[in-house]
């Protein structure tokens, strides 16, 4: 009895597992082509870094070998400018290069990821943008819509962290606000520039 | 009873529903498509976290456009340690390109270039005649040492996978040299850089 219940419930379950394979399918066909239709940038001329002398085991303390062109800042989305293409008006406090600035809030990053869950870190960083969305908003364009948005952002990625079962509110890892992100501080998702 | 089949049935259910992986992969491209990078990371990771096999290439994707390309790279390395998939090396040669890793972007370029679509392959072209122009010259003896730097202080800040493309990237400039300048150091931090990520 067992045994035909056991083979019913099998073939029962045949046609859903053939459906979640197509749907799994279609899921990744339409991730492949949101990836395909966001794949072609624009990219800045490669600059080859030199390390300073005296400034060992510091990356972040560099020049460039090449002058960098001007900027192409990206309309509509949160896409940053290419390395080699910070926004106008950027400072970079380290003197290093958009990616490479943030040698010990990396390291940083790296000790803390192990501690924390990775919907919660991702819910801190959206909030940190838009933290930083709102002051720079503030700042250059008194810009109150991004303030807005930003709010809306941390808003839903709360509520997301919520549902998911998970408490946005007390995750271990250090609020990472500020104007730099990324420039030697932890978190940001702009390195080098602003959105 | 036999609790198998309903576990099967459970999870079965729980991945085609409104919070299983796929829900999450579907929000995550929504959210990709409208460059909203961000929370398509978010969605991307809670989907890897639920199990989607192919998530971890998505978020390292998300990544590059987030502009976390060092990051990005280490992401990359975890998800799929062989490249072949023409859209995603697409990504990983701009995650190296942007961690200032031209060779390695190069080489990934290369297979983009023969595999690719023809906008893809246009746009490798034209990068790697960028890269090429870029390494004409033998490379300074301070560049390579940038680059050991990064290979040294990833490896001590334990990131395996991105102190081996830096390790890599400054063993190959060195060997670009007459005097092979660096190129023995960065040869024995790869390997240790290796060995620490195979660990892992």
């Amino acid at each position: 009895m067992k045994l035909v219940w056991s083979i019913a419930m099998a073939l029962s379950l045949l046609p859903l597992a053939a459906r979640g394979e197509d749907a799994s399918a279609d899921v990744r066909r339409a991730v492949r082509e949101a990836l395909a239709e966001r794949a072609m940038v624009p990219v800045a001329p490669p600059v080859l870094p030199v390390l300073l002398p005296g400034q060992p085991g510091e990356p972040a303390q560099r020049q460039e070998t090449h002058p960098r062109p001007e900027p192409a800042p990206g309309k509509g989305s949160q896409e940053p400018a290419r390395p080699g293409t910070p926004a106008p008006g950027s400072p970079q406090p380290h003197g290093g290069p958009p990616g490479h600035g943030g040698a010990h809030g990396a390291a940083a990053r790296s000790a803390q990821s192990e501690a924390v869950g990775v919907a919660a870190r991702e819910a801190h960083r959206i909030r940190a943008d838009a933290a930083n969305r709102a002051a720079m908003g503030a700042t250059v364009n008194g810009a109150a819509g991004e303030a807005s948005h930003g709010s809306s952002d941390c808003h839903d990625a709360a509520s997301h962290m919520r549902t998911m079962g998970m408490d946005p509110e007390h995750a271990s890892e250090p609020h990472h606000g500020g104007m730099m992100p990324d420039g030697g501080s932890t978190g940001g998702t702009m390195p080098g520039g602003h959105q | 009873m036999h609790a198998t089949p309903l576990l099967a049935l459970l999870g079965l259910l729980a991945s085609a529903g409104p919070e299983g992986p796929d829900a999450h992969l579907l929000a995550g491209a929504r959210a990709f498509r409208e460059g909203q990078f961000a929370t398509a990371l978010v969605e991307f990771r809670v989907a890897e976290k639920l199990g989607a096999a192919d998530a971890g290439a998505y978020v390292a994707a998300t990544l590059v456009k987030l502009g976390r390309a060092e990051e990005a790279v280490e992401a990359f390395g975890a998800a799929m340690p062989a490249s072949g998939d023409p859209l995603l090396d697409q990504y990983r040669a701009m995650a190296c390109y942007e961690a200032r890793l031209y060779l390695c972007a190069d080489r990934l370029l290369e297979a983009v270039a023969a595999r690719g679509g023809p906008g893809m392959t246009e746009q490798a072209t034209r990068t790697r005649s960028e890269i090429a122009a870029a390494l004409k010259d033998e490379p300074p003896t301070a560049t390579i040492d940038w680059y050991l730097s990064r290979c040294t202080g990833d490896l001590r800040r334990d990131r395996p996978v991105l102190a081996a493309a830096y390790c890599a990237e400054a063993a190959g400039l060195g060997s670009r040299r007459s005097d092979g300048y660096g190129k023995a150091e960065a040869d024995a931090a790869l390997s240790k850089a290796r060995q620490k990520g195979a660990a892992r």
